[in-house]
């Protein structure tokens, strides 16, 4: 086992982790052999099924008991144990680096990096491999699958280097990681989906047509599901616009608190309707206690 | 037709605190944080509705606690509304006198309300009712006309003011000398306003109306005050010395048209006592108390009867001074051991009265030994001829006659003619010496000294001389025995609070055989007898100044403190073994007790005069007929256009401004209840 010395990674709260594994609701596409099932044919013990010989098969892959039995040439195919690929995708929009105003949690931001990490070490130690995007208006920082201790590293470098800034695209985004895998595998998306367009959801769609394990994280700070509680407030927007008014928070914190809960109510049926699996992280939440339930809860999903 | 008008319309200038709550709001906002937040979005979509909703409702708190304050600074300028038709007929400023009777009478109470709240209360509505520009005063009617402002003033709510803070007195009312100061303000023009409860022993006093004004006449009471008091508390005698027995008579005055058994309660010291008495309609009667007075020095109590609709007249007053002894002065020039002088017998005839009058003290000097101590301490003075009194001497022996002492006189010898100065108020002229060789019996006077029974003994006593005297006009009356020839033998004057007895008798057994009969001992004991019982009731009434005399030691400040326990400002005018001190006017009756050193050591009681206690009204038509058509009667029922009589509008105003502050409650109650959240925050999916 290797040790990591990085502020996102800690290992010792990471042995709550110990026992949780991220396996794909479908089978591996990966690089290298590994410990999930994939359809790919191979040659390892596990029987899969027949064909008839054609040439330049495996002349070694030939059963003659059949042949002896049938006078025709088969040969036997196999499943080949894969590994897996896991596409990490962090939004790290001007959004991202709300913390609070009254009660201080981690920025988005860095609740994400410290959720990407975590799932980064989960993703190495089964001998998997883990890349990494980190978006605004479109792709900042690519970091190609790679299943080594180093690899982990360099994704926690990149983690650890990243600024909430910009406006959000998370559709476009989405579209070129998209462009930019060669496998199928597990995709995990950590952000606040606050501009949620109808090309997220295409894009969504796309990754789910390809046969991708899509997990949304959906990142919200208390403040944003109560507002905070400040007697007035000058309220300003965050991304490129210039918007700003006075409110009396107390006012309108019942009608904000109905419509924010149906924006989340949103988000989590387009994901699950589509087959994602959707997870509300509050920053206030403890990251790992966090994780190890939303693994339980995917274990214990039909 | 009603039009408004304001009692203090200065306090309109308060309107400007409507402004208040709006500046208040302001001052008071929260200043908004800057607060950079993502989902912006959303907040808009919050707050589409809802934040003009919350200004909508915050106009309209701010706009019921601006009205709120507006109905209290227009109850402090006191509305009131007023007929239309006043202000036509007053089209021009008036000149008026309000003369507010605030004599004792007027707190007698009627229907749980004082005579003087309803004159006080129907002069503020005239005031409220007169119109701008008008010129008015008040005069309250007491022993004294009091103007609650100099002079006629054109600052109507001031003098509103002023009237609404007057307070019926204890005193005696004048209302002859409340009308001549209201006809000196007004001089030839205007009008008098009169509230009163028309009191016959006041207003009887009233001889003439100021000619060319007008009088409107408003009688308070719709019925006379049924009243029954205590009219006097008379002891007897009025210096009573330890150990005498004493008598306290007190006089009861029925002031109704019904007969009345009335119980009279006195309480003096450790002495309490009660009597009936029977009075007849507006009849008096008199309860006497006899009681022995245990010890010298003053004893204060009250007689009272059962409290009625004036029941401050109800309540007596006592403050009986109680003598060691009666100091009686003897001066005569005549040597102590000449057995023949009229002062030897004199004193001889005065002896038997250890006995007879307890406590009597005969202090005896030569005319130029007359010290000033002895002369100030003599409660009687006896000055026999021969005697020759210095100047200092008769003055001194004047004013304490004046005070309250008693003189007799006694003018038989050479000195007599310097014996009878003018300051002792004479009531005869003294002529020359007359002599008569057979003797003469004497006659009895207009006034009797002894019964029929015990005149007769004197027919038996002749007198071979007397001063020939000529009769003053008018005060034969004076005389208790003449001679023959018509000059007084004995007269008793009445001068001051005092009494002087002059006596035109020999004194000496060459004159006459008074002084070997058994009635010369007799004569000078009913003699000081009778100048005892002569003294008035010693009170005070409340509203006049007075001297207080009261005996002191050493140099310890002496103060004089009121019914109510307050130290009142005294003023020392003399001092020595008497000090008196000078004495605002009382304004309340009671017991005012004198301390020196915390000690008291002298009382005087301060009672209210009786002639308030005739409650009867007089004929309003007998004033009428003194005005010469000026004098009109305003009965309570009055058109109100006359009168000027308003609505106040006040509990009106009290009523909106305290409904406008339960509004803004009940809407901040409403309003700012905390709601249920309507969406359950979103919990990770298990």
């Amino acid at each position: 086992m290797n040790t990591f010395n990085h502020p996102y990674l800690n290992l010792a709260a990471m042995e709550a982790l110990r026992q949780v594994r991220l396996r794909p609701r479908g089978a591996a596409e990966g690089t290298f052999a590994g410990p999930h099932k994939s359809h790919f044919r191979g040659t390892a013990v596990e029987f899969a099924d027949y064909r008839e010989y054609t040439p330049g098969d495996d002349i070694r892959l030939v059963d003659w008991k059949v042949f002896a039995r049938t006078d025709r040439h088969y040969v036997r195919l196999y499943d080949a144990e894969r590994n897996l690929l896991t596409y990490l995708m962090v939004d790290k929009s001007g959004s991202m680096d709300f913390s609070g105003v009254v009660q201080r949690t981690p920025s988005k931001l860095e609740y994400a990096a410290r959720l990407a990490a975590a799932l980064g070490y989960l993703v190495i130690r089964e001998g998997d491999e883990v890349g990494l995007s980190l978006t605004d208006t479109a792709v900042a920082s690519h970091l190609a699958p790679g299943a080594s201790w180093p690899h982990l590293q360099r994704v926690l470098e990149l983690l650890g280097s990243a600024q909430a800034g910009g406006q959000t695209d998370l559709g476009g985004s989405l579209e070129q990681v998209f462009s930019r895998t060669k496998r199928r595998g597990v995709l995990i998306i950590l952000s606040d989906f606050l501009e949620t367009s109808p090309r997220v959801w295409k894009a969504i769609d796309l990754f789910r047509r390809s046969r991708f394990d899509v997990i949304l994280f959906q990142l919200v700070h208390p403040e944003e599901l109560e507002l905070p509680a400040v007697t007035a407030a000058r309220f300003v927007e965050t991304e490129g616009a210039s918007g700003q008014f006075d409110v009396e928070p107390e006012v309108i914190r019942a009608l904000y608190r109905q419509r924010f809960s149906s924006f989340v109510s949103e988000i989590k049926a387009g994901g699950i309707t589509r087959g994602c699996d959707w997870y509300l992280a509050k920053t206030s939440d403890e990251p790992y206690r966090f994780l190890q339930n939303c693994f339980l809860a995917r274990e214990s999903a039909p | 037709m009603n039009w408004p008008g304001f009692t203090t319309p200065w306090m309109l200038a308060g309107l400007v605190a409507v402004a208040l709550p709006v500046l208040i709001h302001f001052l008071t906002r929260a200043r908004p944080r800057r607060i950079s937040f993502p989902p912006y979005k959303f907040l808009l979509e919050a707050c589409a509705g809802q934040q003009a909703v919350h200004r909508i409702r915050t106009i309209v708190l701010l706009a019921i606690r601006c009205l709120a304050v507006a109905a209290l600074v227009l109850l402090f300028a006191r509305p009131f509304l007023k007929p239309m038709g006043a202000a036509a007929t007053a089209d021009a400023a008036k000149r008026v006198v309000i003369i507010l009777d605030a004599s004792l009478s007027m707190r007698a109470v009627q229907r749980d309300v004082s005579l003087f709240a309803r004159a006080q209360a129907e002069a503020a509505d005239v005031l409220r009712g007169l119109e701008s520009g008008s010129e008015a005063a008040v005069i309250l009617v007491g022993i004294r006309p009091r103007p609650l402002l100099p002079a006629l003033s054109r600052n109507l709510p001031a003098l509103h003011d002023e009237l609404v803070k007057a307070r019926p007195t204890y005193e005696a009312g004048d209302p002859a000398a409340a009308l001549a100061l209201a006809q000196h303000l007004l001089g030839s023009s205007g009008s008098i306003e009169i509230f009163s409860d028309f009191q016959e022993s006041n207003w009887k006093s009233v001889k003439e109306l100021p000619k060319g004004i007008a009088c409107r006449l408003r009688p308070v009471n719709d019925r006379p005050v049924d009243n029954v008091a205590i009219t006097s508390a008379l002891v007897v005698p009025s210096t009573p010395v330890v150990g005498e027995p004493a008598e306290i008579v007190c006089t009861v005055f029925n002031s109704t048209p019904r007969p009345l058994q009335e119980t009279v309660r006195l309480e003096l010291g450790e002495f309490t006592q009660e009597r009936s008495v029977t009075l007849q309609p507006y009849g008096s009667g008199q309860a006497g108390f006899n009681i022995t007075l245990p010890e010298a020095g003053t004893l204060t109590g009250k007689a009272s009867i059962q409290p009625d609709d004036l029941k401050e007249d109800d309540t007596r007053y006592l403050a009986v001074q109680v003598h060691k002894a009666l100091q009686l002065l003897l001066i005569s020039d005549a040597d102590l051991t000449d057995r023949r002088s009229a002062a030897f017998f004199v004193s001889r005839a005065l002896i038997p009265s250890a006995k007879a009058a307890p406590g009597l003290n005969l202090v005896r000097r030569h005319s130029q030994e007359a010290d000033r101590g002895v002369l100030e301490t003599a409660d009687v003075f006896l000055i026999v001829a021969p005697a020759m009194p210095t100047g200092e001497t008769l003055e001194v022996i004047s004013r304490r006659v004046n005070e309250g002492a008693q003189l007799i006189v006694c003018l038989d010898a050479p000195s007599g003619l310097a014996l009878a100065p003018t300051t002792f108020s004479p009531p005869f002229q003294l002529l020359q010496p007359a002599t008569s060789e057979t003797g003469e019996s004497l006659v009895a006077g207009p006034r009797k000294l002894f019964g029929d029974a015990d005149g007769n003994d004197w027919v038996g006593i002749k007198f071979h001389r007397h001063y020939q005297t000529q009769m003053l006009d008018g005060r034969n009356g004076e005389v208790l025995l003449s001679h023959a020839d018509g000059s007084a033998a004995l007269t008793l004057s009445p001068v001051g609070k005092g009494a002087v007895v002059f006596v035109n008798l020999p004194l000496t057994p060459e004159g006459g055989d008074l002084i070997g009969s058994p009635m010369f001992p007799a004569l000078l004991h009913e003699l000081l007898r009778l100048l005892r019982h002569g003294a008035d009731e010693q009170t005070t009434t409340p509203g006049t100044a007075w001297v207080l005399e009261s005996p002191a030691s050493g140099d310890a400040p002496i103060r004089v403190i009121d019914p109510e326990g307050r130290v009142v400002e005294a003023k020392t005018l003399s001092s020595g073994r008497l000090t008196r001190l000078a004495l605002p006017a009382a304004n309340i009756p009671g017991i005012y007790s004198v301390q020196q050193a915390g000690k008291q050591i002298s009382a005087r009681a301060v009672n209210v005069d009786p002639i308030e206690s005739d409650t009867r009204p007089i004929a309003l038509t007998q004033l009428q007929n003194l005005g010469a058509g000026n004098v009109s009667v305003v009965s309570d029922d009055e058109d109100l256009t006359g009168s000027g009589k308003t609505r106040p509008l006040w509990p009106a105003l009290a009523a909106a401004a305290a409904g406008l502050i339960a509004l803004e409650m009940l809407l901040l109650a409403v309003w700012r209840r905390p709601r249920p959240a309507l969406g359950q925050p979103v919990e990770a999916r298990p």
